[in-house]
């Protein structure tokens, strides 16, 4: 009895230590958003909205939000066909050296970011299409795309394996089926891949700040311009906007997948 | 509807499914070989036969999803080698079901009516009428995780038949299912199956299934046909040992032939059945298939049973399985070698004091004695 309740007491210490180490950050970036002094603080001097009403006045960050988010939804525009794509041919033609290839899709993983940053920017420096924001959402597919194919896949792989001959017998040509069917059933994926590259993108900092310049700057790369000179309040005002962002996406994968089926995919 | 969409052109007069010379190999190794067989419209086969028999393998062949190495397949009488899968007029019940999991139940059964260009009109009357055969009126509009096993089986099934295909193909769908709701889906299905009158492929290596459904049994093993033959048939006169040793329990006795259609076994003259060939030349070594249904059981001692057994051994009991409806003895014989002789009782309780180490005496009729030659 005594022993069982020594474990719970360490059990629950253990979860609350945790839940406190996850939250802590973004309740002080919280808290010192809404500072009414000028310096950043924990815990914050005083209550005010005046750091919002300048980042949202503030036509650099304004821009630089647009920006980052074209950014993203170019990325995930990409991601979508291809990861899909690329999904769908792994777990179901099996190719002939399958473990070969998912390792080669793992590269932009081995690969650290900077190395990949600095190819992208002299290979879209080759292209001369340097100096643009469609070709940073463009990165931003390329190096997380692994995280797409991931997603689908685990759809894919939940799938029947005989669901495209069941369309068959049921009188679907081919690519009849691979719209009426596969493509919906595998949607649950698709979704949980394009809201995680759409995250990922609008929060991609190393690779943005190769391949932009003052004009294509993103959010993040702005961000890490102003902290260089001083961190002021206002940059806790913009984080908040980030979690915002973040999760308004979760809620959205939450109203449209279901959380659960996102964690269930995560697991295999 | 484009005239490549149209289906095949009927030929009443044809066999419904025509299978002939079939075989398909896997690395060199047949997973079917040389099958032969045809099936009458309206009939109900099922292919029987351990796992990795090639079953799934000749009745994917037939739903066109594997196209055979050798020979020719005829889906009213015309070959249809050159007919893919979604021309074929084949409804197809999957072992996994295979439902299409975003749609729901009567979306799930509308399906082949809107690919087979039915007017939307009437669909949705279709869809109603079909579910109601499977008796799931009611339940269209669930999703189908929110259906019960038993329930996910009825949509597939109605979805096989909903637009009433020449031929239906049913790999196990019913293997998953607890032993009760499987004993219900076949009545049912057979009952289904006998409503519509739709032609009807099975397979499965239950041999209970077998039976109970169908009105030919196709027995096969290492990709060959063993046997095929009405169900009592495949029961009573079993083509060969295989079919006999897989249909029910069954005891082998090695016997020598004697002329006169009588055997030797185990130093003792008797009487046999009709195997599936005439009794070889004297002096020929047989096996003996034996049924345990067939060898009465009694304890040591007591009156003689009341059918005449034509022979008669004294045994010892070994093992015990009570099966409720029916008992299971493994009983060892001296007067056989020592051989176990499985024994099956369907009147427990007359024996209920039948130990293990109980004498008993056990007997058959010449006739359940059925020799073949090796
Ligand atoms: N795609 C394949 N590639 C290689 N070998 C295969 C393939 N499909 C089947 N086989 C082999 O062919 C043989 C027959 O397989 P099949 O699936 O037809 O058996 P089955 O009678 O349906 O068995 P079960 O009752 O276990 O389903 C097996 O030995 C199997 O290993
Ligand atoms: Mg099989």
């Amino acid at each position: 009895m005594n022993g069982r309740r020594a474990r719970d007491v360490v059990l629950w210490s253990v979860v609350a230590v945790n839940l406190v180490a996850l939250a802590a950050p973004t309740l002080i970036i919280l808290g010192a958003s809404f500072t009414a002094g000028n310096i950043i603080t924990f815990p914050p001097d005083g209550f005010s909205f005046k750091w919002y009403e300048k980042v949202f006045a503030s036509e650099t960050l304004r821009d630089a939000f647009w920006r980052s988010l074209q950014a993203s939804l170019v990325c995930t525009a990409a991601s979508i066909p291809a990861g899909t794509l690329a999904a769908l041919a792994l777990a179901r033609r099996r190719p002939r050296f399958p473990r070969t290839l998912q390792l080669y899709l793992l590269l932009p993983f081995t690969v650290p970011l900077i190395g990949s940053g600095m190819g992208l920017m002299m290979l879209f420096g080759e292209l001369g299409i340097l100096g643009q924001v469609w070709p940073v959402g463009l990165a931003c597919c390329i190096i997380n795309l692994p995280f797409m194919i991931w997603a689908v896949q685990a759809s894919v792989n939940a799938l029947d394996p005989d669901l495209e001959n069941a369309a068959a017998t049921c009188g679907a040509a081919p690519t009849h089926a691979f719209f009426t069917i596969t493509l919906p059933a595998v949607t649950p994926g698709i979704i949980t891949g394009a809201l995680l590259m759409f995250v990922l993108a609008f929060n991609e900092f190393l690779v943005s700040l190769l391949l932009t310049d003052a004009n294509t700057v993103t959010l993040p790369v702005s961000i890490y311009n102003s902290i260089r000179n001083v961190i002021t309040p206002d940059l806790a005002a913009v984080s908040v906007v980030y979690i915002l962002v973040a999760g308004l996406a979760i809620a959205l994968l939450d109203r449209m997948v279901g959380l659960e089926i996102f964690l269930k995919s995560k697991q295999s | 509807m484009k005239a490549a969409d149209a289906p095949l052109p009927v030929d009443a007069a044809a066999a419904m499914v025509e299978v002939r010379g079939v075989g398909k190999s896997f690395g060199g190794v047949p997973a079917v070989d040389q099958v032969s067989f045809t099936v009458a419209k309206g009939r109900f086969l099922t292919i029987l036969g351990p796992s990795g028999s090639g079953k799934t393998t000749l009745l994917r062949m037939i739903a066109g999803f594997i196209e055979p190495g050798e020979g020719e397949l005829f889906i009213h009488g015309r070959p249809v080698s050159a007919v893919p899968p979604h021309r074929r007029s084949i409804g197809m019940v999957f072992q996994r079901l295979a439902l299409f999991p975003h749609l729901t139940a009567a979306q799930n059964v509308a399906y082949p009516l809107r690919m087979r260009g039915f007017a939307a009109g009437e669909i949705p009357g279709r869809v109603e009428a079909m579910l109601k055969v499977v008796q799931l009126g009611g339940l269209g509009a669930r999703r189908i995780h929110e259906l019960s096993g038993g329930q996910q089986q009825r949509v597939a099934i109605a979805r096989a038949l909903v637009y009433q295909p020449d031929l239906v193909l049913l790999d196990e769908p019913l293997a998953a299912l607890d032993r009760k709701l499987r004993e219900e889906m076949q009545l049912e299905f057979r009952r289904i199956q006998q409503e519509l009158g739709v032609t009807t492929i099975n397979v499965t290596h239950d041999q209970r299934e077998a039976l109970v459904m169908s009105d030919e049994v196709l027995v096969m093993d290492r990709g060959r046909v063993q046997q095929l033959a009405s169900p009592d048939a495949a029961y009573r006169a079993p083509a060969n040992v295989f079919v006999a040793g897989f249909i029910g329990v069954t005891n082998f006795l090695e016997a020598v032939a004697l002329e006169g259609g009588r055997v030797r076994l185990a130093g003792r003259e008797c009487g046999c059945g009709a195997g599936p060939a005439p009794l070889p030349a004297a002096g020929t070594v047989l096996d003996c298939a034996l049924r345990a249904e067939h060898v009465r059981i009694a304890p040591a001692g007591t009156a003689a049973d009341e059918a005449p057994l034509d022979v008669q051994l004294a045994g010892v009991v070994r093992q015990v399985a009570f099966e409720g409806d029916r008992t299971l003895y493994e009983v060892g014989v001296a007067d056989l070698g020592n051989a176990v002789l499985r024994v099956i009782d369907r009147s427990p309780e007359a024996h209920l004091g039948l130990r293990p180490g109980a004498v008993v005496r056990i007997g058959w009729r010449a006739r359940d004695l059925i020799p073949f030659p090796r």
